[in-house]
This record gives C-alpha cells, structure tokens and sequence, in this order.
C-alpha cells in the first residue's frame, strides 16, 4: 500500500445514473477523498478529461449505442482494475431485450424516422470487454462500494456473494411475503448483500441485483413454487427476466418445470 | 461550419450542443442527446401490472419516485381505484422529499461552482466547504424522506397500486417534521445566495404545470384552462438526437420550478409565498436563468409543507390500510411534477391487468425545445464577442439551468 | 423441586416485575401468521399461544451478526469487541427452544467455550412455557417434549393460571423477590396439569419409535427420495437460519475506506449454499445440491454424545418456514419406511466400511 494516490475514474454508459449517484452520496467518500485522486467523472467535475490512465475504473450503464463499444474498449486498455456497477453493467438491466429483434423495436418507437446514431441491443458491459469486478444491484448498496474499494486499498480481492437474499431476511428477522402471502418474491434465486432492505418493507423481492452465479441459482424449483401459488408460465418468466434477461439458463429451467404437466 | 461543444459537464446524462455558424453567424443550435435509448414503454407492454411501477422507476436515479408514484397514478386510474386522502399525502410527502433531493444536488453541486467560478464542487468545497456541507445534508434529509416513503434512496418499491408496501412510525413523521422545520433557516439563505444570478437564455412564453402543486388529475397552463397533453402538445422526431422534441401551439414551452411558481403561486405555504412575492418581478420576466432562483424558493416551500403534512398525518392519525386492487379493462394518465417539471403517465390495461399501451413524457423531453432556442440566443450573443471557451462556459450555464436530465428524455413511443 | 402456582389474574404484573431483571423479550406476533420474540414494551402484547417463532431463541446468545474484533493492519493488531451484555430476560420458551439451547451449549460452551456466547449464555434469564402441539410438532419423537433443565422457571398453563416449576438459583429469587404474586399449589392444580400433559401427549401426529433413524439414513443414502426432494430444494437456506440448533458460522473481513482499519464479522451461514464446503485449493466436499441437502438430515439425526440425544429438537420449524414446501418429517419417515414403502436401488459408496473418514473413495469428486 503506496502513499502514492488511487486514481479513479467514473464513466458512464446508458443508465439512469443511479450508480454515480449512489456513490457520490455517500458520506464516506469525504473519508476517500486524501487516498484517491478522481480522474473523471462528468457528473460532477466540469474539467473532467476523457478517458486516462486509471487505476480503478468503475463503470455503469448497459453498451447501447456504438460510441459505447468504443468508450469501454478505450477504458479497459488505459485502466489497471475494471468494476461493472449496477445491474446495467453486470447483466444489461431493466432495459434488455432478447426476445424481439431491434428493427422491429426501432420502428415501434420511432417509426420511420431515423437517428443519425447507432444504437444497439442492451449489453453487459462483460459482453466486450473483460471485467476484473462486479458491484451487483440496482442501485449498489453503498456497503459494497465501501467493501470493494476498502479491499482494493489493501490489494486483497474482494469476495463474491454466492448465496440468496433469504439469509439476509432470516439474519434481520423479517416475515416471509414468499409463505405467508405468495407473492412473487425473487428472493431465492437473487443474490445477497442489501440485507433484504425490500422484504422488510412487506414487498417481494424484484431480484435487482441479479441471479446468483456459480449455478445455484434454481429458477425450476422457484417456477415449482410459484406455479403452486397459481402464477402462469408467461409470469413467472416475466418477472424472473427483469433483471435476468441474458441469463441463458432460466427459460429452459422454467420450461422444464411446465412441461412436466403435459406428460 | 459546425462547431461541436463537448459533451456538457455537471448535468445528468449525456448531452452535446452543436452550433451551425454559416456566412459568420450563428444560424441554428441543436441540442444533441446522445445516451442510448432505453425503449421503457414497450419493456412494460403486456406485463402485469404490479411490476410497471418498479421498473419505471428506473428511468431515472434522481427522480425515481416521481415516475413511481405518476406510474401507479396512472394504473390506479385506468383500473377507476380511489385511495383516501392518506396514501395522497404519503405520495406527496415523497415527491416533497424528492424535489429537496435534486434541488439541492442541483443548486449546491452543479450550479453553485459556477456562481463562485469554480471548476466543481469538490474545488470549491476547500473555500466554501459549509455551503457544500449544508447542501449535503439537505440533500440527504431529502433522500431520507424518500427511503422512507419510496422504500430505498434510489429505486426503492415501497410505493404500489393501492398503497404501500410499509407505512412510516409516528416516531419517523416526528423526525421528518422536527427536522424541516430545523433546515429552513438554510434554505432561506439559499434563496439570497441564487437571486444574485443574472438573466440569459431566452424568455419562455408559454408555461404547463399539473393542477394541483406536486400532482395533479390535469395539466394548466397560462391561461389556468385544464387539459389533457394530447389535447395541445404535439411531439416531433429529429434526426440528430434520440429524444424527441415538444411544442405547444407549434411553439417551444418551459416546464419547471419557474413554471410551478408562476402558475400555481397561490398554493404555496406561507414563507415561500412571501419569497415569490419579494422576487416575481424578476421571474415574471420568464428568463430561463431563474428557474435556478424559483429552484431555491421551492426549497424552502417544501421543507414547509414536509412540516405541514407530517403535521396532518400525526393529527391523524397512521390507519396503514391499502386499498384492495382490481385490474380492468381502461385507460388511465398519472400527471405529476418531477422536481424538474410535469412528467407523464399514460398507460391502457387490459382485463387481466397487463399493460396494453403506454405513453411517457418526461420534463426534459418537453423542455428539449425551449433549450434549444435559450442556447441559440446565446450563441448568437456571445459569438465572436467572446473566445470560444468563454462561450462554452455560458452555453453549459444555461442547460444548466433547466436542470436537466437527460437520461429520462429518452425513451419514447410514437403516439 | 419448588412449584407455585401463577393465577391468571397476576400474569401480567409478574411480566412487568421481570423487567426489573433486565430487558424483557417475549413471543409477539409481527405479521398474520408469524412470530417472533422482541423486545416488549407493552406487556399486553405477548402471545402465550403461539406455535413457533420464525428466528430460534439462540439469536440472543449466538447472534446473527457479530462483531468479533477490530484491527489496524499498519500497527498489526486488534481489539476484540466483547460488548457489556446487561442482563435480559427471555420468556415464553418452548420445550423444544430449551433443548436447542442445552445443545448449543455443548458446542460452545465446551473446553475451549466461545467468548461471545459465554458472555451472553450467562446473562439471560429463560422462561419457559407450556405447549399444545399443531401437525408440524415432532418434538415427542425427540424426546425433547418436557424440560428437565436449562430453564430458570417454566410456566405450565391451567384453567385458571400456572403452575411454576422453579429451574435454578436466580429462579429462586425471581419468586422469592415477587412472592405475593404467587400461591401455593392446590389439588385441583395437579389434576389440571396432568390432564393438560395427557391430553398434549395425545395431540402429537406421530407416534412411533425413531431410534434408529440416524443409522438407516446412513444406510439408504442412495434412495430415490434424495434426488426427488434435493430437486425442488431452492438451497435458501432458511431451514439453517430457523433451526435452534444449526451452528454453522461464516466470518468475513471488513477494511475501511483508510485502508488501514476494519473489523471482521461473523454471521450465519448455511450448509445449503455451496461455498458451505468449498475449501482452499478449489475443492468441494459437497458440490451438489443434493449433497448438500442429505448433508443436513443427516447432520440433524446425528447422535450428541453430551446429551444422548440427536441435534434435531422436532420444533417444526424446518418444515413450516420451507416455501418450496419440503417436509423434514416425511422425508424422514420415507427412509425409515412408514411412508411409502421403496427400497433403495444401490448401496451408496459412502456407506463407511471401516468408519466414515476411512472410507475408500471418498475423494469427493467434484462435478
């Protein structure tokens, strides 16, 4: 750990900027602020250069337009350590669609006028470019911003959560939407780390920070559960696909789960 | 020739201005939206309705629960539900805390810099650090207002068809109005600290608000007639940005804290009555620069009225029932005030509750206009007065001005 | 041992007068169906009929989330943070509750006890309360369905009151302190509460021997069930998190943003989730789900040597807590054949020949 300042850049891709603004109001950025030197960040620094060498880079919002594909190849080769935040990042957000192709959405929205850019189908920033570290949610609870660059500072690797909200309902004593009221809830298959903040509100989970990798993200025995709570095919995979949409294994996991029913 | 600005620093989102100079003078500036469409109103065609108010909320970080709260305005009213007075006040205890959120991001760290000459805030905050703190906290008294009623400080679902997922203590609406009342004082010298700006950008002609001062069942404009928007705004493509542009009677049009104040003046609480009156000659001159000074007066007019409803509802009394939802057949347009200005819902269910169409317009979509011509007028002024950084500087202070984000305007469905 | 009798009338001072012996923490009903202990304020609140809580008393003791220690890696060293634990009282425990916690015990409160646990093992005070079982009970099977110890006193309901079994030294003083609260015990008391353990006895849905659940499930580990049940498994974690025996904990370190401080924290962990048994150099000893499903029921049934009993209590609570709907009981009930009949189709490799850890390929192989 050099006395030397962390340089940090903060780019922006398609989002709604929730990411950046999650990390600027942090409290504790003051306490970041003698450690690190911050590069770029359009948001708040009017002198913010395009993109330079940094040591962290953190980057949010889906790759949709052409101008994107190149920002995120240009800030991987002048970047030390590349973080996708938000769920825009990591798995292409609210905003991806597999299912129709973009012609046909193009001409929904805007007819036949045309825009002199090139836009593109909503992709994980991992799509184009390799990825050192993912903050997951949308928004990132401020504790992962705080964790991950806590460990960076110590050049340790943070760890990767590989286990669902449910623990972190049990841990903080919430009720159950899930049993008590079957409601939809994502819980099971969501990944961990804002200590279940929407169950203790009495809402089901809406999965935004994404199924859990490593496999054990069971959307069948979900799809099961749900399907016993009286929820159609069409809405369960609906749901599930918010913040899941290029995740290649859920439709057919709940597929199998409706097919059983025919036999 | 064109000159192109680079990409606009301290606004949300991403945005360019490009002027086109022929026979050496300015002839045209168009206002370049270059973030990538999102396409949210076919994400939400044919889902039930109980996820379309969390994944509109995504539109946009800072003012989230404006589209959360318009997006189960408008489902509400096409399935013909009714909620009490209570769950009204809830919803706008939280617009309140989110129009403390973005004025004061706004004014203490995008526009203040510019008032001292400073580069940013985090420069500026090494001579005027207290101004930076204070806008901090006021910021973050509005956010805890919005986790509280919203659910999260950004994309919380706590606020659904019906009602809410949990509703605040009465411990927690103590605090809200011992706190209010506690920050008026700085809000107050907010106000004296924005009135110092001067006027540029063009004067908007024509102003729209909702009826009612955060929400409302239809828009007013100057003339105070209520309508319904495809009744007088027509919208139109470009070819240059991916936003598209609105007028009202073929002419640009303002919407905003300028627009709230001058329409619907009459609704404010006391001391924020009596700073419009101190300063209506300025901003009945319709200068685009005083919506950052109308932005600061709204500062103060919701810290009062957050007081005077977490007042009413502790008077009250919390019932924390939700009203029973059933989706139908209809079609139902939530209008409500966006801290930037009127932002619309639109949506058409069918019997099972899924979204058959929707229709959103956001505030920085409607202003795109007007900041076209507020940017042309300068540029015209200053082109050839002044060197070109100069004239960049002024350029990004009158975007600025509108506050606009960006990230919202795109994403649109022909009508 | 003392007995007294509680009359009804008196139940709700006698909650008040043990707030005086710290806070008090009582069964409350925080949504329809479910409930918890919290801390009480109003005495009115308490529910003395409940059927399970959906966090096990051990949260009082070994906590959900922990502050071990704190360090500072440029002074390289660090500073445990034992809190001072004021005392507080726990009431309303159920039979099975008070068997979980003497389980607990054996674990952490060993040769080598546990720091935190001990210094909050020593500051509670635990109350027990009678039962009527509903079909998710099993705690007869346990035999951890009346509580011989481990309680400081233990309510047992009547018509008209209760009747107190007086359980240790503080329970003592807690009557002796409140003694005008109380009455001596009449007949008709006795024949009460004998009527109310008869008729409890018969409540049960099961009534059968289990005694050698433990070795038939190490024998038919490669019956049909465990693939079945393990596949609608949703490896929550929640049979873990409810259990009043699971004692599993994962640790992790927290570095501030100076890069120099932080704490490290200990919390629950599942042996549902698969870096349960992922160790050092990659390896899994049980890197699938059905693996890590029969690791639990065996886990469970497994034999406690310190108490002569297995380290399941039957409280139910696996079972009513699962949303994907998977019965601990007949799963269960299906190795040792009291449900449909089916025999296993091979004998599993597991199955030690010469003891567990000596068994000849077990290597687990990962997937």
């Amino acid at each position: 750990m050099s006395e030397k300042k962390i340089r940090i850049g903060f780019y922006a891709l398609t989002s709604c900027y929730g990411c950046q603004l999650q990390f600027a109001m942090m409290d504790e950025i003051l306490q970041l602020i003698p450690n690190a030197e911050i590069v770029c960040w359009y948001m708040l620094e009017r002198d913010s250069k395009e993109v330079e060498p940094v040591d962290i880079a953190f980057i949010e919002g889906s790759v949709s337009t052409e101008e994107e594909v190149e920002l995120v190849k240009e800030v991987r080769e002048k970047s030390k350590i590349v973080v996708a935040v938000g769920a825009c990042a990591t798995q292409g957000g609210v905003q991806s669609w597999t299912d129709k192709p973009l012609d046909e959405l193009w001409k929904t929205v805007y007819g036949d006028g045309k825009v002199k850019f090139q836009p593109r189908m909503a992709k994980p920033v991992e799509e184009y470019i390799k990825v050192d570290y993912r903050l997951y949610g949308c928004p990132p609870e401020k504790r992962d911003f705080l964790y991950a660059i806590g460990t960076f500072l110590v050049g340790s690797w943070p760890e990767d959560i590989d286990y669902p909200v449910c623990l972190e309902c049990r841990l903080r004593g919430n009720t159950c939407v899930l049993i008590e009221r079957g409601e939809p809830c994502l819980g099971p298959i969501t990944r961990a780390g804002c200590d279940a903040r929407c169950p203790a509100f009495n809402v089901a989970c809406i999965g935004c920070r994404g199924a859990i990798g490593y496999d054990v993200a069971w959307f069948d025995s979900l799809a099961k559960t749900f399907k016993e709570k009286g929820y159609t095919k069409e809405e369960i995979i609906e749901r599930m696909k918010i913040f899941n949409a290029h995740n290649p294994k859920l439709e057919e996991m709940v597929n199998k789960i409706f097919q059983e029913v025919k036999e | 020739m064109i000159i192109e600005l680079r990409e606009f620093t301290r606004v949300e989102g991403n945005g360019k201005a490009e002027i086109v100079i022929e026979d050496g003078e300015v002839k045209d500036v168009r206002l370049k939206i270059i973030e990538g469409p999102r396409f949210f109103e076919l994400l939400t065609i044919g889902r039930h309705y109980y996820d379309v108010p969390d994944i509109e909320a995504r539109i946009c970080a800072i003012c989230y629960l404006a589209h959360s709260v318009a997006s189960v305005m408008g489902i509400e009213r096409a399935f013909g539900v009714e909620v009490p007075e209570e769950i009204t006040l809830l919803r706008e205890l939280g617009l309140i805390g989110e129009l403390l959120e973005s004025h004061a991001l706004h004014l203490y760290l995008l526009v203040a810099p510019d008032v001292f000459g400073y580069p940013d805030a985090i420069r500026m905050a090494s001579k005027h650090g207290e101004l930076v703190k204070e806008g901090i906290a006021l910021k973050a008294f509005g956010n805890r207002i919005r986790e509280l009623i919203g659910g999260r400080e950004i994309h919380g679902i706590n606020v659904k068809p019906g009602g809410f997922g949990r509703y605040p203590t009465t411990e927690e609406l103590e605090a809200i109005e011992r706190e209010s009342a506690a920050f008026l004082r700085l809000a107050k010298r907010a106000v004296r600290l924005f009135a110092s700006l001067g006027p540029y950008g063009e004067k908007a002609e024509h102003f729209l608000a909702t009826d009612n001062y955060l929400w409302g069942e239809k828009l007013i404009a100057e003339d105070k007639e209520s309508f319904h928007y495809a009744e007088r705004i027509e919208e139109r493509s470009l070819v240059y940005s991916f936003a598209k542009q609105s007028l009202y009677g073929g002419e640009p049009f303002f919407v905003g804290s300028l627009a709230r104040l001058l329409l619907k003046g009459e609704q404010l609480t006391p001391e924020a009555k009596r700073l419009l009156e101190e300063h209506r000659e300025k901003l009945s001159t319709g200068y685009v620069s005083y919506n950052n000074l109308a932005q600061a007066i709204e500062l103060v007019y919701a810290l009062e009225r957050a007081g005077e409803i977490a007042k009413t509802l502790l008077d009250r009394g919390i019932s924390g029932e939700n009203v029973p939802v059933e989706p139908k057949e209809g079609e139902g347009i939530g209008y409500v005030e966006a801290p930037r200005g009127v932002l619309i819902h639109h949506y058409r269910t069918d019997s099972d509750g899924k979204i058959a169409y929707s229709n959103i317009i956001t505030p920085t979509a409607l202003n795109h206009a007007m900041i076209e011509v507020s940017l042309l007028k300068e540029a015209r002024a200053l082109y050839g007065e002044v060197d070109e950084g100069e004239m960049v500087q002024r350029l990004e202070e009158t975007v600025r001005a509108f506050d606009p984000c960006i990230s919202c305007s795109v994403h649109l469905v022909k009508f | 041992m003392r007995y007294v009798k509680l009359p009804k009338e008196n139940t709700y001072t006698f909650l008040e007068r043990l707030k005086e012996w710290g806070r008090l923490y009582a069964p409350v009903k925080i949504s329809e169906k479910f409930y918890d202990f919290r801390e009480i304020d109003d005495v009115r609140k308490v529910e003395f009929h409940y059927n399970r809580t959906i966090m096990p008393p051990k949260k009082f003791f070994f906590q959900p989330r922990e502050k071990l220690f704190e360090f500072s890696i440029k002074d390289a060293e660090y500073r445990e943070t034992l809190e001072d634990v004021e005392p507080f009282v726990v009431f309303g425990v159920h039979a099975c509750d008070i068997f979980g916690l003497k389980i607990m015990d054996t674990i952490y409160l060993d040769e080598l006890p546990d720091k935190y646990y001990k210094v909050r093992r020593e500051k509670g005070v635990i109350i027990g309360i009678s039962c009527m079982p509903d079909e998710y009970c099993f705690c007869n099977l346990r035999e951890t369905d009346f509580a011989d110890d481990g309680f400081d006193l233990f309510l047992h309901e009547l018509p008209d009151g209760w009747l107190v079994r007086v359980g240790s030294p503080t329970g003592h003083r807690i009557v002796d302190k409140n003694i005008k609260l109380f009455e001596e015990v009449t007949t008709e008391d006795i024949c009460n509460f004998r009527d109310f353990e008869n008729k409890r006895a018969q409540a049960f849905k099961y009534h059968e021997d289990w005694g050698n659940l433990r070795y038939l499930l190490e024998l038919e580990m490669e019956h049909p069930m465990w693939d079945e049940q393990s596949d609608i498994c949703l490896a929550c974690g929640i049979c873990n998190t409810t259990c009043p025996t699971c004692r599993c904990y994962e640790v992790q370190d927290i570095v501030n943003l100076d890069g120099n401080t932080g704490y490290r924290e200990r919390r629950w962990d599942s042996c549902q989730f698969r870096s349960h048994g992922l160790v050092a150099g990659n390896h899994n000893f049980r890197p699938t789900k059905k693996d890590r499903f029969r690791n639990r029921y065996l886990c469970k049934n497994s034999y406690n040597e310190k108490l002569g009993l297995s380290y399941c209590v039957g409280c139910g609570r696996c079972t009513y807590f699962c949303p994907a709907g998977i019965s601990f009981v007949r799963n269960l009930r299906t190795i040792m054949g009291l449900e449909e009949k089916s025999c296993p189709p091979e004998l599993s490799e597991e199955i030690p020949k010469r003891g567990f850890a000596y068994a000849t390929g077990i290597r687990g192989e990962d997937i």
